[in-house]
């Protein structure tokens, strides 16, 4: 980058200024609301943060890959072995295994977006607060949960 | 006025005397003197606004600023502190182009990079922020606002590892605030929350009136108590070790359910009761503090 490009203004591109939704909600969000639920907040985030264009390929690739790994699981039998392990049938314990795949989503989302978050720690910033994204992505996520659910269970 | 200015100087030189020892009082008398004799003069003014920015009432600093600003549209120091001032009310886009314009005026500036660069890791621009410090360093290796900016950009990207840019930043500023700022905020990011209070406690004794200080030393203090000790893990690796610990709590729960259910109920209780705690004392403690 020469001279005259780092003296040219960055922050006059943003209609607001770039931040973050704190990660608390991410987190919350991916608890409750699966791998959808952390794909809507990290979309929120991606979209404060001006990237969304950049982002949004991929973090739907990464929700996708959730489901598939999902999927693939439960066609190898692995979900039934684990199901078993835990006790309770397959059904019984879809809840948890989305829940695990939700929290590997937001790891894996948090990783893409790490930068970020470091830099708004050691600059002392203070994330904005998740209420809106985090409410939106936990309905949202908890809705694809229950679909994928009933889908899994009527197909499989 | 060659007597009218040199006099004005004096002032202004006393007022800078006090103002550097955070005496505040003695430059606000001293200020209140010069004005009376000399109402329009803007380094006085510019003092002054530096005096009330220090004392928080960053209004009348920005105020009294853009009258420095209307007198003498090239004051340097003036448009420096409204850079601050925009910045501390989230005013970014405003306050980069003063920085671009005080940068196009004096582009060797290595301290006007180190500030830009602080902006723009602010606005999460990071690669802009370490490019910035970068530049600056150029004109002036031992600048401490580009080696601050430095050395946060590298804890930025690296976190624990080895900091090379905090090492330069202690090694040319020993005595720097700065210093112990990218330090602290480096330990922390560490999880060495310890060292971190210690480390900060020495500042804090070396400049008890820094109210940023006053407030990190809380802040460690809160972390480091002593009944926040069993959360040190979720300190550390913060949500991974959340997730870890909900991933062991099932795995270890429902395995003991089968294998030895007498033991199963106790520790479910302990898990429940430790991520509970995790929750609510982290923000009570804050309160009682």
């Amino acid at each position: 980058m020469s001279n005259d490009d780092l003296l040219r203004p960055t922050l006059s591109d943003y209609r607001k200024p770039p931040a973050l939704y704190n990660s608390t909600g991410f987190f919350v969000s991916a608890f409750f609301g699966g791998p959808v639920g952390a794909g809507v907040y990290a979309g929120a985030n991606a979209w404060r943060l001006g990237r969304l264009p950049r982002d949004l390929p991929v973090i739907a690739a990464i929700v996708a890959a959730a489901f598939v790994a999902l999927l693939e699981l439960h066609r190898a039998g692995a979900l039934d072995v684990l199901a078993d392990w835990l006790g309770g049938s397959l059904g019984g314990n879809l809840g948890i295994f989305l829940r695990a795949f939700g929290m590997a989503t937001f790891g894996a989302i948090y990783f893409l977006h790490r930068g970020f978050y470091r830099a708004a720690q050691v600059s002392g910033m203070k994330p904005m607060p998740g209420w809106v994204p985090g409410i939106l992505a936990v309905v949202v996520g908890l809705a694809a949960n229950v679909a994928f659910h009933g889908w899994i269970l009527g197909h499989h | 006025m060659t007597d009218q200015t040199s006099n004005a100087a004096i002032y202004a030189e006393q007022a800078f005397y006090f103002i550097e020892r955070r005496r505040l009082d003695d430059a606000r008398r001293v200020l209140k003197e010069g004005l009376h004799h000399f109402p329009q003069d803007p380094d006085l003014l510019f003092h002054s606004a530096q005096v009330d920015w220090l004392a928080d009432h960053n209004d009348a600093a920005e105020a009294t600023a853009r009258q420095v600003l209307v007198m003498s549209p090239h004051h340097a120091p003036a448009r420096q502190l409204l850079v601050s001032l925009l910045t501390e009310r989230g005013e970014f886009a405003d306050a980069e182009l003063l920085l671009i314009e005080l940068l196009r005026e004096y582009p060797e500036s290595a301290d006007l990079y180190g500030r830009y660069s602080r902006l723009m890791l602010r606005t999460l621009h990071l690669d802009k922020a370490e490019q910035l410090a970068r530049e600056g360093l150029r004109y002036d290796p031992e600048d401490s606002q580009c080696l601050l900016a430095a050395a946060l950009c590298e804890t930025a990207r690296s976190g624990a590892r080895p900091n090379e840019g905090l090492a330069k930043l202690l090694k040319a500023h020993p005595e720097s605030l700065s210093g112990v700022h990218a330090l602290v905020v480096a330990l922390v990011d560490a999880g060495r929350i310890d060292e971190a209070h210690r480390l900060a406690q020495g500042a804090l004794r070396a400049d008890p009136a820094n109210e940023h200080l006053v407030s990190l030393v809380r802040e460690l203090r809160i972390q480091n108590h002593w009944s926040m000790k069993p959360l040190w893990p979720l300190q550390k690796w913060g949500w991974g070790a959340s997730a870890a610990l909900w991933v062991i709590g099932m795995v270890l729960i429902r395995g003991l359910s089968k294998s030895a259910p007498d033991v199963a109920m106790p520790v479910a209780l302990g898990w429940l009761a430790y991520c509970v705690y995790s929750w609510v004392w982290p923000p009570l403690i804050r309160k009682i503090l």
